[in-house]
């Protein structure tokens, strides 16, 4: 299992008015910021897995999503965050030095779809936040992407 | 209310320790012998005979409800004010108001710590004693539309929130300066004028604050000055922000049940 990569110089996307001379910024909430993030292949579920841990614990809920069969979403019980994220990458049936781009691409689709699927946009930005962290990390997340 | 639940738990504080202690002298009773005690008196010797044929049985009540007088003691004990949260909420102080206090009015900058009761945030802690008594709410509701105060849309919004610049509401303001500063704080402006000659504040930050997981309330920072808090673009004033929010919300999770 792969160690937890620290996410300390993340930079959290702000959002700055200036609206009629006064000035409002916005930024994610500090639960919702995750605190780092790891990539692993687990043998027991035979999935690849992307895990997200923040400052709570909490029991997490899978996501109906009926869209892509490859895919398994798991959101926290209570904050609807993002934990975790399961991959068939045995069913993918992608040639091996394509796997990579194929597992990203999907990973990001349905984070996209998620924003679709939850209508709460106070959770868009931990979701929209994920998907950039797993972007800029995915040299590192993706090592035991090939089973052996 | 309050004084009766710190009467209540001074007396199971006190119902734990006289159990807790009695165990030492009740076990050692076990020892004695009642044909010793006789030359006090057959009434004792009587006693300590029943004591002992039931002795288990009191040692095992004495041994399980000591602890339980201990948490109903912790349980009924009123939990604000939190010493640890005053602390905390002043330390959040020093770290975000530029200026020092010296020579100002202290209640110029202030860090309020807000709890959601049922449709409502109400004050639960404040870091400026001489506004301690403060009975202002607000409404909070699932549509933003109707949430109040930047308290309220901190909260509906599960963001942080910062607002500088906001005209000042004295003698002289125009109703084109409360009408500005009512849509910017998500008050009305007749809420405004009810609140004279209050409120003084001219830039605000508001921080979401969770408990186990879920939105307990906000902490809001407010300044009667313009750019008195301190915001930069550097990540690491950001990061202070988050960690003040973390840092509530985990002492909240040992202080509330």
């Amino acid at each position: 299992m792969s160690e937890w990569q620290r996410l300390d110089d993340l930079d959290m996307a702000e959002e700055i008015r200036d609206d009629k001379g006064v000035k409002i910024r916005l930024f994610l909430s500090p639960f919702d910021v995750p605190e780092a993030v790891r990539g692993y292949y687990d043998q027991k579920s035979q999935r690849f897995r992307i895990e997200f841990r923040y400052v709570s614990e909490e029991a997490e809920r899978i996501v109906e999503y009926p869209r892509e069969k490859y895919i398994s979403l798991f959101v926290g019980k209570n904050s609807g965050r993002l934990l975790r994220i399961d991959v068939d990458v045995n069913s993918l049936k992608a040639p091996s030095v394509q796997i990579e781009m194929a597992v990203l691409e999907k990973v990001e689709d349905a984070i996209d779809e998620l924003n679709r699927l939850v209508p709460d946009v106070r959770k868009h930005g931990n979701y929209d936040l994920a998907k950039k962290v797993i972007a800029s990390n995915k040299d590192e997340l993706f090592e035991e992407l090939v089973p052996a | 209310m309050r004084r009766l639940r710190v009467f209540l738990s001074g007396i199971c504080l006190c119902l734990q320790w006289v159990l807790g202690l009695l165990l030492l002298p009740a076990s050692a009773l076990l020892k004695a012998r009642p044909e010793s005690a006789a030359k006090w008196g057959q009434d004792v010797k009587c006693v300590l005979e029943a004591y002992q044929d039931n002795a288990w049985l009191i040692l095992f009540l004495l041994a399980v409800f000591a602890p339980v007088f201990g948490f109903l003691a912790r349980k009924v004990k009123p939990v604000w004010p939190s010493p640890s949260m005053r602390a905390l909420l002043y330390q959040a102080y020093k770290f975000a108001f530029k200026k020092e206090p010296q020579g100002e009015e202290p209640h110029l900058h202030r860090v309020t710590l807000f709890e959601k009761k049922r449709k409502k945030l109400v004050i639960r802690e404040r870091s400026c004693h001489l506004t301690q008594a403060s009975h202002t709410t607000f409404r909070v509701s699932d549509d933003p539309e109707k949430c109040e105060g930047v308290a309220g849309w901190t909260y509906v919004r599960n963001q942080i929130l910062f607002i500088d610049e906001l005209p000042e509401l004295g003698e002289n303001a125009s109703s084109e300066d409360f009408n500005k500063y009512a849509e910017k704080t998500y008050v009305s402006p007749e809420w405004l004028r009810r609140k004279l000659p209050l409120p003084k504040a001219r830039s605000y930050l508001g921080i979401p604050v969770e408990v186990r997981g879920n939105l307990w309330g906000v902490l809001v920072l407010d300044s009667a000055g313009v750019q008195t808090i301190r915001y930069g673009p550097s990540l690491g004033e950001r990061q202070a922000y988050n960690f003040i929010g973390i840092a509530v919300g985990k002492l909240l999770e040992r202080i509330v049940s």
